[in-house]
């Protein structure tokens, strides 16, 4: 029997028995379905291949049967008088799948889950189980030892590839997650901090694209072609980041977040290396190439000192400064 | 064992949990509070009795997703995201139109179709305002005879945002929050980008 049909016919057989459990198996609607259950099965033992079998009239319309059905029963109430505490392994089943798809170095939250299956072996049945997963804090454990594990060593990658909205986010959640007291909190403050570094990004992006990568694109198509037309592409995006931001060259490539983004990506993807030689190298290149690009043009006009300073989150961020605004601004305003 | 003490354990912990974020948890300690008074109402240690008070715990499954959707919902407000409020609305009203297990998962399965068109919109709405600046600006600093190519590349990003955002204005972009909190700009530096875009959509 194909592999896709025999998955789906164990899934209803699942269903099924777990309806059996809840309403007993004289239950009117479920022997209707069990009825249906064993016409798929014996269709499948038939029909060999999964596009046969899907594609066969009196299959689809089972199926269709089936699944409204499953819908009635599971609105049917339970038959209280055959309900049994579940016993623990149900409940716990869950808990060792995910357990052998964890990563072997989450060890802290492995840790968390070997706990879960030592109260699994003291545990009489479910509710045992339930009530001591609940006084030991079990369920919010399991959530926070998770998600910190999930973070580590990811500031440090943010840091190398200069994402200092990323290095906020991270820092922002290490410093959250374990003083959190509810899962929903900790899915709160999460939300809230992914939210924040989508704009962050993007503001980010935006100020990166209108500043350096401006400059350093025209930069280096004049490099290559020498032609007067990349010559005044570097003229004219040199003199709009002087009036935007209010800065010449030398002060441009001292911004500590410009500075920050030519070493750790511009410098690296051009000399494959993100020392701190080369990337001075690559400036003063830079330099050098707006200096013979300005030759004999009227000199740059800055524009006036308001201008170092942008705005986020609707407060001011002065240029010098932007890792702090990052970190300060939007909770400010929010 | 006493099945009704354990259970009572139970949900009181749970409880006291939810109660340490009154406004996050609201519906979860409504739900536990509900099951702790159907069991209240209980004498005797009957299992059948107690499954027939807390049934499948859907009270608890529900309540947990609204507060998860309520949660998303106040984000959204927080940061001006009308069309990110609209998806949770959606969300959340299809978790209470479900009245069991069955129907609550597939519910919140559909609802995410919907409710996810209009959160990609808002984050597509975003890049592309963050794209159109970026374009204005190159097509202001471009040389003379690449001018029409940058002007092509402006008013291409200008028809799409049209299509994620059918409400854009150069007035929107200037006034609409979420727009502005991606911008570095003041209204001065803002309004000549905006004027670049005026000459370009002429």
């Amino acid at each position: 029997m194909d592999d896709t049909i025999k998955q789906m016919l164990s899934g209803y057989q699942t269903a099924l028995a777990a309806y059996k459990q809840k309403l007993g198996e004289s239950h009117a609607k479920l022997m209707k379905a069990y009825d249906i259950y064993a016409k798929l099965c014996k269709k499948a033992e038939l029909l060999n291949d999964a596009m046969t079998f899907y594609s066969d009239k009196e299959v689809s319309t089972s199926m269709a049967d089936m699944s409204a059905l499953l819908v009635e029963l599971a609105q049917e109430k339970q038959d209280t008088s055959l309900a049994t505490i579940p016993s623990v392994d149900q409940v716990a089943a869950a808990y060792h799948i995910a357990y052998e798809q964890l990563p072997m170095e989450m060890k802290k939250t492995r840790s968390v889950y070997e706990r879960i299956f030592e109260i699994e072996k003291q545990s009489q049945n479910a509710l045992t189980f339930l009530r001591t997963m609940a006084d030991e804090k079990i369920f919010l454990k399991l959530s926070i030892m998770q998600q910190l594990e999930q973070l580590e060593g990811k500031k440090e990658e943010a840091q190398r590839n200069s994402n200092p909205v990323m290095v906020n986010y991270y820092e922002k959640m290490e410093a959250k997650i374990p003083n959190v007291m509810s899962i929903a909190e900790l899915e709160y403050y999460a939300n809230l901090e992914s939210e924040i570094a989508i704009y962050q990004n993007w503001w980010d992006i935006l100020l990166l694209n209108t500043s350096v990568t401006l400059l350093c694109n025209a930069i280096a198509g004049w490099l290559l072609t020498q032609s007067e037309d990349d010559r005044e592409e570097v003229e004219n995006a040199y003199r709009f980041i002087a009036y935007f931001y209010g800065i010449d060259m030398d002060e441009l490539f001292a911004v500590p977040r410009f500075k920050d983004h030519v070493v750790k990506v511009i410098s690296k993807s051009v000399n494959n290396s993100n020392s701190m030689e080369s990337a001075e190298a690559l400036i003063s290149q830079f330099k050098n190439a707006i200096q013979a690009c300005m030759n004999g043009r009227d000199p740059v006009k800055r524009g006036p000192a308001k201008n170092q300073t942008l705005i986020l989150w609707e407060r001011e961020a002065p240029l010098q400064a932007l890792e702090e605004a990052y970190k300060t601004n939007v909770y400010k305003t929010l | 064992m006493n099945i009704l003490e354990e259970l009572k354990g139970y949900f009181e912990t749970r409880l006291n949990e939810c109660k340490t974020n009154q406004e996050l948890n609201k519906h979860q300690i409504a739900a536990y509070t509900a099951y702790l008074e159907k069991l209240d109402a209980i004498h005797d240690d009957d299992y059948g009795k107690v499954a027939e008070a807390i049934g499948e715990m859907f009270l608890i499954a529900r309540a947990e997703q609204r507060d998860r959707y309520e949660s998303l919902k106040r984000i959204k407000t927080l940061f001006g995201d009308r069309e990110g409020v609209k998806a949770e609305q959606i969300m959340i009203d299809a978790v209470q139109a479900s009245s069991n297990h069955t129907e609550l998962y597939s519910n919140i399965s559909r609802a995410k179709d919907d409710a996810g068109i209009l959160i990609q919109n808002t984050h597509r709405a975003l890049e592309l305002i963050v794209k159109l600046i970026t374009r204005c600006v190159e097509y202001h600093v471009s040389c003379k005879s690449r001018k029409q190519k940058r002007k092509a590349e402006v008013v291409a990003i200008w028809n799409e945002l049209q299509q994620c955002d059918p409400e854009i204005t150069v007035d929107k972009i200037m006034m609409h929050k979420p727009y502005r909190r991606v911008i570095p700009f003041d209204n001065e530096r803002l309004s000549l980008i905006l004027s670049w875009l005026g000459e370009v959509l002429q």
